[in-house]
């Protein structure tokens, strides 16, 4: 059974989250919470349980009209390639963001997330 | 240029930094110079709010001022004395290193320390805003950071 159907989208103001399968995620709005690990973190977290459940070898996230976040935020993302460079060579699959280069913190925190990623993690910049 | 006093509540901060984005925006004429203060705004009323001593007296100023040359952004509060050590530690590494090798440092650790608090928007600012910090103690308990980027 598919389980990245299942997975509840979290609703915060300012804020969207879209999950189309088969496999893309769409963010915009802004996400500047004082706690967005609470409001969005356990999102993020059944999204890569049911990505591997799924035997998912790719997902799409889109985070052109996500147009700004806090370094809290940043670090749901942070979280998320920490458990996909720990994810073992049958869980493992690729994040593929795309991003706006236009905007500065898209542009600046993807390229170093990559980083602790690099071969997971992949980076499309229009 | 600009000074507000406000109150160290956390709803505060999206005026505060939608307010500095516009003021940059018609002031300077350049939106990544906006762009890159938005962030600086974030970060240090997040901090300064976050550390914050919550008495009665409690008081955040803002200042933004150019000189045309150097954007500063400054931020004054009451800082909890436990928080202020650990502030000047984290500004005195970060400037043992370049600004995107910091950023990186702190991304690392952050994957370390999943439980943690992510201590990543001082090496945002640096890299993400271009802007050097500085930290200076004042009268009352109150401590002032200071970030100054180049126009």
């Amino acid at each position: 059974m598919n389980q990245l159907v299942n997975v509840s989208v979290p609703r915060v103001d300012g804020f969207n989250a879209e999950l189309t399968l088969p496999s893309l995620l769409y963010l915009s709005g802004v996400l500047a919470q004082s706690e967005p690990g609470k409001l969005v973190g356990p999102f993020f977290e059944d999204l890569h349980r049911a990505v591997v459940a799924d035997g998912l070898r790719e997902i799409i996230v889109d985070v052109r009209q996500l147009t700004f976040v806090n370094s809290s935020a940043i670090r749901l993302f942070v979280d998320w390639a920490a458990r996909l460079r720990a994810s073992s060579e049958t869980e493992a699959y690729v994040i593929r963001f795309r991003t706006d280069r236009r905007i500065t913190w898209q542009r600046t925190s993807f390229l170093v997330l990559q980083s602790l990623a690099p071969r997971q993690i992949i980076i499309e910049a229009e | 240029m600009v000074r507000v006093s406000l109150r160290p509540v956390w709803e505060y901060i999206e005026g505060v930094r939608e307010f500095g984005r516009f003021f940059c925006e018609t002031t300077f004429k350049r939106p990544d110079v906006a762009a890159r203060a938005q962030v600086v705004l974030q970060e240090t009323l997040e901090n300064a709010i976050r550390y914050s001593a919550h008495d009665e007296n409690g008081k955040l100023e803002v200042e933004i001022t150019s000189d045309g040359c150097d954007l500063r952004i400054s931020t004054l509060s009451r800082a909890d004395p436990a928080h202020l050590q650990t502030l000047r530690d984290e500004i005195e590494m970060l400037r043992q290193f370049d600004p995107e090798a910091a950023y990186l440092a702190a991304f690392v650790r952050a994957s370390q320390q999943p439980e943690g608090s992510a201590r990543l928007g001082l090496a945002r600012m640096r890299f993400e805003g271009r802007f050097e910090l500085q930290i200076s103690e004042e009268p009352g308990g109150h401590v002032r950071v200071t970030a100054i980027g180049k126009l």
